[in-house]
């Protein structure tokens, strides 16, 4: 196995304590580390949102982009050079919300990237939006009386669109999240990784 | 500070693996069953197949077939120093 600092930045995580995305980060790093990867020959492409901080805390090639967008940037790098793994991170807000098109059409034609959502079904970095998997009945500072919108299903909509590689996996399980990864990154094609991730600030049914 | 080191392991009570029930990701009338499921939460892969080209390996083999001197990589770097010039 490579060296486990080859993907130390230097560049201190500013999450909260107790994020989920601490999780995510560590299996990330694991993973590539375990497939072989080297950091140039790995992207990692981001929107915008507390997550999507996360190609700053990786040595290896990195783009932050614009809200939801991170697709778009991923398929046209791995466009332009085939020979790079490139791998896209946000939350749930910025792909299955704003984004949310271009995951469908990148399943649909199958792009050569891996897409990682952090999901902790809320907006965290604007302090606690409703987000599009919010769940029914979810008090927020915009569904004050509890959400009436029932949550979107991502993955039977990205099953749905015709993608190839789809899977689930928990923060605060780095082995399960590490060993997803790793399937993701032997994939030929689009896969997308819906990452349970806890925001303990900003959706408190997980943390009273 | 509220000690939080007990949220993870009662979020984790939450899910199972679908691995560890012998699950098979090559259904996909089954991976839809298994992402719905109301017993609990699933995690691990639901869907996977690995018989639909990307659409990067797609578009290689076109323009293999149709723009063979499109192919950037086999250019030598001089060539496309040069080509770039042009446009700065």
């Amino acid at each position: 196995m490579l060296d486990p600092r080859l993907y130390e930045s230097d560049t201190r995580p500013d999450w909260c304590p107790g994020c989920g995305d601490f999780g995510v980060l560590a299996a990330l790093k694991d993973a590539l580390l375990k497939s072989g990867k080297k950091p140039h020959e790995v992207v990692i492409v981001s929107g915008i949102g507390c997550s999507s901080n996360l190609p700053g805390y990786i040595k290896a090639y990195g783009f932050h982009g614009l809200h939801g967008r991170p697709v778009p940037v991923a398929v046209g790098i791995k466009t332009a050079n085939p020979r790079l793994t490139v791998i896209a991170t946000a939350g749930d807000g910025d792909e299955y919300g704003i984004g949310f098109n271009h995951v469908v059409h990148a399943a649909r034609r199958n792009d050569d990237i891996k897409l990682i959502v952090m999901n902790n079904e809320i907006y965290g970095l604007t302090t606690g939006q409703l987000s599009p998997t919010s769940r029914l009945g979810q008090k927020t500072k915009t569904s004050p009386d509890g959400s009436i919108i029932y949550p979107l299903k991502p993955l039977p909509t990205i099953l749905g669109a015709g993608g190839t590689f789809i899977a689930r996996t928990f923060s605060g399980d780095p082995k399960h999240f590490s060993w997803v990864i790793q399937e993701a990154l032997k994939h030929r094609g689009f896969a997308l990784i819906d990452a349970v991730s806890p925001c303990v600030t900003w959706h408190t049914y997980m943390t009273k | 500070m509220r000690n939080l080191a007990h949220i993870y392991d009662e979020v984790k009570k939450l899910f199972y693996r679908l691995e560890d029930r012998g699950y098979k990701p090559d259904d996909e009338h089954e991976a839809y069953k298994a992402m719905n499921d109301p017993e609990g939460i699933p995690i691990g892969i639901f869907y996977r197949r690995e018989d639909k080209p990307s659409f990067q390996e797609r578009l290689a083999e076109q323009n293999k077939n149709i723009w063979p001197a499109m192919n950037v990589s086999s250019l030598p770097r001089e060539t496309v120093t040069e080509l770039l010039y042009e446009f700065s």
